[in-house]
């Protein structure tokens, strides 16, 4: 057992490092706040229109303003078209009953959020698990058409968003949204990134 | 007990904080009698400051008298490798080779003594000797409380989080940032 600990003594100190034993940890005690930017853009569907399917392009920038309060803007692009029973509604015009369903082409809103902070893991020390929730509000300008190939006119409209955002790498991850606004109810997911 | 004696002679006599002190002089002072106000104070001092090395050895001393080994051990190995020009035979040297003794850690408790036998006076090393006598003994109840180990379950429920950490953080971190899992080897 001597000669054992004798040799193993050996080899560490011909190794010319300072001693070093047990298992390193680090202590995360960073205060919790919203990141300084905030960037995500994502896929969102519709899930409040039975007669359109609704295919949307989500972006979204934020900066800090306070602590856990964000603003900033955010971007819908909108791909409409029906879905089956919209399809089957708008046949209702061979016996002469015009349908028109409205429908979007883009938004613009401003966007201010609160960042509620959930929690943050170190999961089987391999990755980094930060999951937040987020609320948040806002206004902006909807661009709306009469019908999915109509006429296009402008809508004032407010916002709302809920969001469960996930960070697995460092500054990065994937977020769950729903955003309502006047044209609709959108769930939706993407990524993000965080730069602080 | 000679080393007890050694020990004993580097912890604060003081048991109240006298006025006309600064700050510093006076949690220096608070560390016997409110060891968590004073380590507190300590652990905020930055490292550009001209009393780190200090508060780091106050922060040691406190740790290892009220048994946080986790802490402790960070600070032990932080100390060793940001002052390693200890060829006195310092104090905090032994304070780490007493706490990798009373967990029974023989590797690199027997690999310290080895590089400080080399190094430290001839005067110190009858400290050395006492050290690895009782590193060689196996006696019962050495193993001591183990309550006050690192718990992540505990530290998650009040949200602080730790991440395996690597090497070179010894020499980048604040060592109140650090924290090292030693097990204890010894039997009860």
């Amino acid at each position: 057992m001597m000669f054992i600990t004798t040799l193993a003594t050996l080899f560490l100190i011909s190794l010319e490092e300072p001693v070093s034993y047990g298992d390193l940890y680090f202590e995360d005690t960073k205060d919790r706040e919203a990141p300084l930017v905030h960037f995500k853009v994502g896929y969102s569907q519709d899930i409040s229109n039975s007669f359109l399917d609704l295919h949307s392009i989500v972006a979204d920038a934020q900066v800090r303003v306070w602590r856990y309060f964000s603003t900033g803007a955010l971007f819908q692009w909108t791909h409409s078209q029906y879905s089956q029973s919209g399809r089957a509604f708008r046949d209702l015009s061979a016996v002469g009953l015009v349908v028109k369903v409205p429908t979007q082409q883009w938004a613009l809103f401003s966007h201010t959020t609160v960042d509620f902070m959930i929690g943050q893991w170190n999961v089987l020390n391999m990755f980094p698990l930060r999951v937040d929730l987020i609320v948040g509000g806002g206004a902006g300008a909807i661009r709306s058409l009469d019908d999915v190939n109509g006429a296009s006119s402008w809508k004032i409209s407010y916002l709302w968003s809920a969001e469960q955002r996930m960070m697995f790498y460092k500054n990065a991850g994937l977020y769950v949204q729903i955003l309502g606004h006047r044209a609709g109810t959108h769930l939706g997911a993407g990524l993000h990134a965080n730069f602080d | 007990m000679p080393v007890l004696t050694w020990v004993l002679a580097f912890t604060p006599t003081s048991t109240e904080a006298a006025p006309g002190l600064d700050l510093f002089e006076q949690n220096l002072q608070l560390a016997e009698t409110d060891a968590d106000k004073a380590l507190e104070f300590f652990r905020e001092i930055p490292q550009s400051s001209d009393r780190f090395r200090i508060a780091t050895e106050e922060s040691m001393k406190i740790l290892y008298r009220t048994e946080h080994w986790p802490e402790f051990f960070a600070y032990a190995q932080y100390y060793r490798r940001r002052w390693p020009t200890t060829a006195k035979g310092e104090g905090m040297d032994v304070l780490e080779l007493l706490g990798l003794l009373r967990h029974c850690q023989t590797l690199p408790l027997h690999a310290l003594l080895s590089e400080y036998r080399a190094r430290w006076p001839k005067s110190k090393l009858p400290i050395l000797d006492q050290i690895t006598s009782l590193s060689e003994l196996h006696f019962k109840g050495k193993a001591g409380d183990k309550t006050k180990e690192l718990k992540p379950f505990q530290d998650h429920l009040e949200a602080r989080v730790l991440w395996k950490g690597k090497e070179e953080w010894y020499t980048k971190a604040h060592p109140k940032q650090l924290r090292v899992k030693v097990a204890n080897e010894c039997s009860n």
